[in-house]
């Protein structure tokens, strides 16, 4: 075995080499520190007197530590170190203590290593390297395959992909177990079922109305309606109805209630006064099952009790002034709509609607002559191709030929013997995998199949078409021309839709919006329909950037958002015109404007009941910065509610109390200023000039949203810091560049893809750092076709 | 000055007086009503309603022919029974009954108004107040002084004590006394021979044959304080039982509306009631509402009510007749159709039982109101 290089005595030129990259690397948030002659004198002040070459207390010696961190027990004995030091368990308190001007850059150096070699391990490539499809990626593709929706999200489809700093589609974190074997199986076999049904599935129609001379009055948490989808797909639901909005301004929030699921599939703001309907017509994919419409806005049956909603039968609000004094109450004393109210005229529904597009996919894929064993062959390696994303030989499909004719042999019928074949294809790892490289010849480089995979994953989620194939086939695609043309093709498509929504989400960790749902008692206007609409607006946001090819600047800071009339009205904005998505122009009272001050942003660095700056700080620094700052030490107790007989303080005033400890200063002198920022914010991401504190003495104190960043610059406010960030758009172009190639590369980025990332940024900057061509860039950089 | 004068008075001072139109939310000045006196001949106790026979004014025609005077309870109308709160259920038919009545309110069915053309008929149908001969003397610090008593020839005679107004029986009277007239010492029954001369007592009085000219029938004589208390304090906790089943009524002063479909309703809760009821009210953090009827009657109140926390108390200086003074808001989560401002309903403070009241006191639709 090689020796490792160690810390001390003398660094290898390996080892300089990796440092002085990481260093590179480093200066991408915080002016890093020379990384050895600090830690060095550090360890040899506080550290070798025990253990080091001449006494190794505990058998353990710091000065031959291995510092190739890409080995795993190495970053574990490092991350030993870090243990002791923040725990403050050493150096022994007989000994000299460290001030926190020292501690700072030995710990951020010993987590950075263990960060970056981690990187380096979950980027190794093997000759070939597999990337299983995310669960996301899997129903796009049955889709796009086979024109089957299915839904991956339903109980006992598929388990949630584990995530790597939000990202879900991370090759070395989506492992294979028994359990998604069985899954893949029966959801094989369910979506072939679907795609090739024994008998044609016809859409079916339904209508739903109200009895003749009255309408269905839907208050908050009701339901009604009675649809059917007689089996899953996409369905065209069409309502006529009037939505009347409460006193307060909020509308109705129409949905569609899976009852088997119960849980609401799609829903959106309606507004049309009570004498003046309209039809929404709804589009979406359903599972099969009852079904009913229901207003999903709060308010009601809270308290579990069910009392008469009112006049039965109903025919127009004015009936409510004669309902009993026991119904619930919905017209205020100058007869406004308490609550938001659907009236409902009827409803249609009609589906699964197939498109001649989703027909035209099931073309050659299934013979059409029962017994056919050699149009069987043509049509399974046909299907096997589409589903593998590269050419198949007649060998490859040999396997399922054999399935086939046992199947036949064992009396089953040939539709089910060849369905069992194309299950095979479908459960074999070369569709679940995305496979890159060869394990016969050692690439570097991905080949043109492997690269149209990697473009049509990236940015459609899904397996290439038929003209990227074609490019793939043809061996052009790596031309920076076709491969150009091709991204420029891929952009214009509807399917980049799944782009400019899973990379903000994953990129933005939205996964994390509402994990810790707020206490209603301190947040009683907070509801699911918000929560919707706090990812949908940084979804919305990202598309509109993406949509107009706007700077990446516009994500640091702007003068518009995107907004509905439910976000408006918690942003205290004026009523938006409709009550979907759309552009508005941001006021400075408005105190909003970029990504960072997005209420889901604010909130999914929030817990139930609070902010917390130091988890804000720590997502701005790895979203705008991609810089993981070092894991608090495992016995920080958290920051308790301020007792009755104290007066209030502000978290940060509490944190500022518990960041005197040298141990704790060093880290938190460099993630909090990134979280204050935001001060102005609360846990829903609500603006206030004040922390509202239940418990303790005295008036809520004020909030103190100023401060220094590491770099010593001042800002007061987070519009003031968000400047400072826009200064440093450069660095935010490098870290986007990275959050982007770890999106599309399915990997980590090491020390390796430094070089390469920042590159990409830099040529960039030519271009004001627009969306559209950075994305261009990095596909038609080298490391975008490197393995 | 016999008892016929005493009514003629009466009736002309009624007509002069300024008559008072009974609005949701709003309580009646002070001296309202106008008095009227008599025998109570039928009740319907669970829509607060009934009617007496009015005392004999000595015109032959009237005692004839009159129909008995129908009234209804307004809502925070107050019945007294022993000196204590009392329901009209707990009144034996038969007991003569001092009132104050108002007109109706607008589009108020509940009583008849008198057919046109009527000789006797009162359109002062809605009574603020109803007491017992032994309430309605000592609220006033009145009382009979015995003159004398005969039991064999069954009458007794006594002087009205205290400062005389214009309402109730004055001066010297002579009131029919027999076996059936309970006697009440100290904390037994006495006899009628315990009656004596100078003896300070209060009585409670029926019908009489003479009743045409204003002859009256002695049911009881409390003969001292200890039996005077004890019947006021049975009384007392009749009605702390009855009330803290059927809660408190009040109105509704204000709703505050809030998102969400909640809000904080004011309430003022109705006077009349012991006090140590209001002190519950006043003590407890948390109540719960619901919706109720001008007759006090609930709908399904242990189900249909509606609880949360008080957020407010206010004493109200020098409170009108039917108030209490006692104004408390409430926040809820939900709000109920009878949550409206002069709508009536029943308040039921933290430790108050919830439970199910009689079927035929609830409301289950508008035809039961």
């Amino acid at each position: 075995m090689p020796a490792m290089p160690a810390f001390f005595p003398a660094m290898n030129p390996q080892l300089r080499l990796f440092a002085r990259t990481l260093a590179a690397c480093l200066v991408l948030a915080t002016p890093a520190p020379a990384a050895e002659a600090p830690t060095k004198a550090f360890f040899a002040e506080h550290c070798l007197r025990c253990h080091g070459e001449k006494q190794q207390k505990g058998e353990f010696r710091v000065d031959t530590l291995p510092t190739d961190f890409s080995e795993i027990g190495n970053a574990q004995r490092w991350a030993e170190v870090l243990f002791r030091i923040n725990t403050r368990e050493m150096p022994p308190k007989k000994e000299p203590q460290p001030k926190a001007s020292e501690l700072g850059p030995v710990v951020d150096w010993i987590s950075t290593r263990i960060k970056e070699g981690e990187a380096v391990r979950m980027a190794k490539r093997s000759p070939v390297s597999h990337y299983r499809l995310s669960r996301e990626e899997y129903g796009h593709t049955v889709y796009d395959l086979l024109g089957v929706y299915f839904d991956v999200d339903a109980p006992g489809a598929f388990n949630e992909d584990p995530r790597w700093h939000g990202f879900e589609r991370i090759g070395s974190m989506l492992s294979l177990s028994p359990s998604h074997v069985d899954r893949y199986f029966k959801a094989a076999e369910t979506v072939l079922e679907r795609a090739f049904p024994e008998s044609p599935t016809k859409a079916s129609k339904g209508r739903s109305e109200a009895p003749a001379g009255s309408r269905w009055l839907i208050v908050p948490g009701h339901r009604r309606g009675n649809l059917r989808a007689t089996a899953p797909g996409l369905y065209r639901i069409r309502v006529q109805l009037s939505a009347v909005p409460s006193f307060k301004g909020r509308l109705p929030h129409l949905a569609v209630w899976h009852n088997g699921l119960k849980r609401s599939i799609i829903g959106q703001d309606v507004q049309a006064a009570e004498d003046k309907p309209t039809v929404v017509e709804i589009e979406t994919f359903l599972p099969e099952g009852g079904l009913d419409l229901v207003n999903e806005t709060p308010g009601m049956l809270s308290d579990g009790q069910t009392p008469s909603i009112g006049a039965m039968p109903f025919s127009s609000l004015a009936d409510l002034k004669n309902v009993t004094p026991k119904s619930y109450k919905l017209l205020d004393e100058q007869g406004r709509s308490i609550f938001p109210l659907l009236i409902v005229d009827w409803v249609e529904w009609e589906g699964p609607i197939l498109t001649e597009a989703d027909q035209k996919k099931h073309e050659g894929l299934f013979p059409a002559k029962a017994g056919d064993l050699a149009e069987a062959r043509e049509c399974l390696k046909r299907f096997a191709a589409r589903a593998w994303r590269r050419p198949v030989a007649d060998a490859d499909i040999e396997r399922f030929m054999k399935v086939i004719s046992s199947e036949l042999a064992a009396g089953e019928k040939f539709r089910s013997a060849y369905l069992a074949g194309m299950v095979g294809v479908l459960t074999a790892k070369n569709f679940y995998y995305l496979e890159e490289g060869s394990a016969t010849q050692r690439r570097d480089r991905v080949n043109d199949w492997e690269l149209a995979s990697r473009l049509s994953y990236f940015l459609w989620g899904s397996l290439p078409d038929a003209e990227l194939s074609a490019a793939a086939q043809a061996g052009k695609l790596h031309e920076p021309a076709v491969l150009r043309t091709q991204v420029a093709r891929l952009f214009a498509d509807a399917k980049i839709k799944r782009f400019t929504d899973a990379f903000p989400k994953q990129w933005l960790q939205l996964h994390k919006v509402g994990v810790f749902p707020p206490d209603p008692e301190l947040y009683p206007d907070y509801d699911k329909w918000l929560e919707k609409s706090m990812v949908l607006e940084s979804v919305s946001y990202f598309t509109e950037v993406f949509a107009r090819n706007l700077s990446l600047r516009e994500f640091l800071n702007s003068d518009w958002t995107m907004l509905n009339s439910r976000l408006a009205m918690h942003y205290q904005m004026p009523p938006t015109k409709a009550s979907a998505f759309q552009r508005v122009t941001l006021r400075p009272d408005d105190h909003r404007g970029g990504l960072l001050t997005h209420a889901g942003v604010l909130m999914l660095t929030s817990d139930g009941t609070r902010h917390r700056p130091v988890h804000r700080g720590v997502w701005v620094s790895e979203a705008v910065f991609a810089k993981t700052p070092p894991p608090p030490p495992p016995n920080v107790e958290p920051l308790e509610a301020t007792p009755g007989n104290k007066p209030k303080a502000t978290i940060r005033q509490q944190l500022e109390a518990h960041a005197t400890h040298a141990n704790c200063a060093a880290c938190h002198q460099r993630i909090d200023p990134l979280g204050f920022a935001f001060d102005n914010f609360d846990a829903i991401g609500r603006w206030r000039t004040e922390e509202v504190m239940p418990t303790g003495q005295g008036a809520n104190p004020p909030v103190n949203a100023s401060g220094k960043l590491p770099d010593g610059r001042a800002y007061d406010g987070p519009d003031a810091f968000k400047k400072l960030l826009v200064q440093d758009l450069d660095r935010f172009g490098e870290a986007f560049v990275e959050q982007l190639a770890t999106f599309a590369l399915r990997r980590a980025m090491s020390t390796d893809d430094a070089t390469a990332l920042r590159a990409i940024a830099h040529a960039s900057k030519a271009d004001d750092y627009r969306l559209k061509p950075v994305i261009e860039r990095f596909v038609l950089s080298e490391l975008f076709q490197k393995r | 000055m016999n008892l016929l004068v005493c009514l003629l008075a009466q009736s002309a001072g009624a007509a002069e007086k300024a008559d008072f139109f009974p609005q949701p939310g709003q309580f009646p000045p002070p001296n309202a009503g106008h008095y009227l006196a008599g025998e109570l001949v039928s009740v319907d106790h669970v829509n607060r309603r009934g009617a007496i026979r009015l005392v004999g004014d000595g015109v032959d025609d009237r005692y004839h022919s009159a129909p008995s005077h129908r009234f209804a309870l307004l809502p925070y109308g107050t019945i007294r029974y022993h000196g204590a709160p009392a329901e009209l259920r707990d009144i034996p038919i038969g007991t003569l009954l001092h009132g104050y009545f108002v007109l109706p309110p607008a589009d108020d069915k509940s009583i008849p108004p008198p057919e046109k053309n009527s000789r006797y008929g009162i359109k002062h149908t809605h009574a603020l107040s109803l007491e017992d001969d032994f309430s309605f003397y000592q609220r006033r610090d009145r009382a009979w002084k015995i003159t004398s008593s005969d039991v064999k020839t069954g009458k007794l005679k006594a002087t009205a004590t205290g400062k005389a107004d214009a309402d109730g029986l004055k001066g010297e009277r002579t009131f029919e006394i027999d076996r059936s007239t309970r006697v009440w010492k100290g904390r037994a029954a006495g006899e009628l021979e315990d009656l004596a001369p100078d003896q300070t007592v209060q009585l409670n009085f029926t019908w009489a044959p003479d009743w045409k000219n204003g002859q009256l029938h002695v049911t009881d004589v409390w003969l001292d304080d200890e039996s005077r208390k004890l019947a006021g304090e049975r009384q007392r906790q009749v009605h702390i039982r009855h009330q803290s089943h059927r809660w408190l009524a009040g109105w509704v002063d204000h709703v505050e509306h809030q998102p969400g479909g909640k809000g904080i309703v004011t309430v003022t809760l109705f006077g009349g009631m012991d006090p140590t009821l209001y002190e519950r009210a006043r003590t407890a953090k948390g109540a719960a509402i619901a919706a109720a009827e001008p007759t006090l009657r609930s709908w399904w109140q242990e189900h249909d009510n509606k609880g949360g926390s008080v957020v407010g108390l206010k004493d109200l200086p020098n409170p009108p007749p039917g108030s209490s003074g006692l104004q408390l808001r409430v926040q809820l989560s939900e709000l109920l159709e009878g949550f409206r401002p002069g709508r009536i309903v029943r308040y039921r403070p933290n430790g108050f039982p919830s439970v199910k009241l009689p079927p035929e006191e609830r409301i289950k639709s508008f035809d039961d109101r």
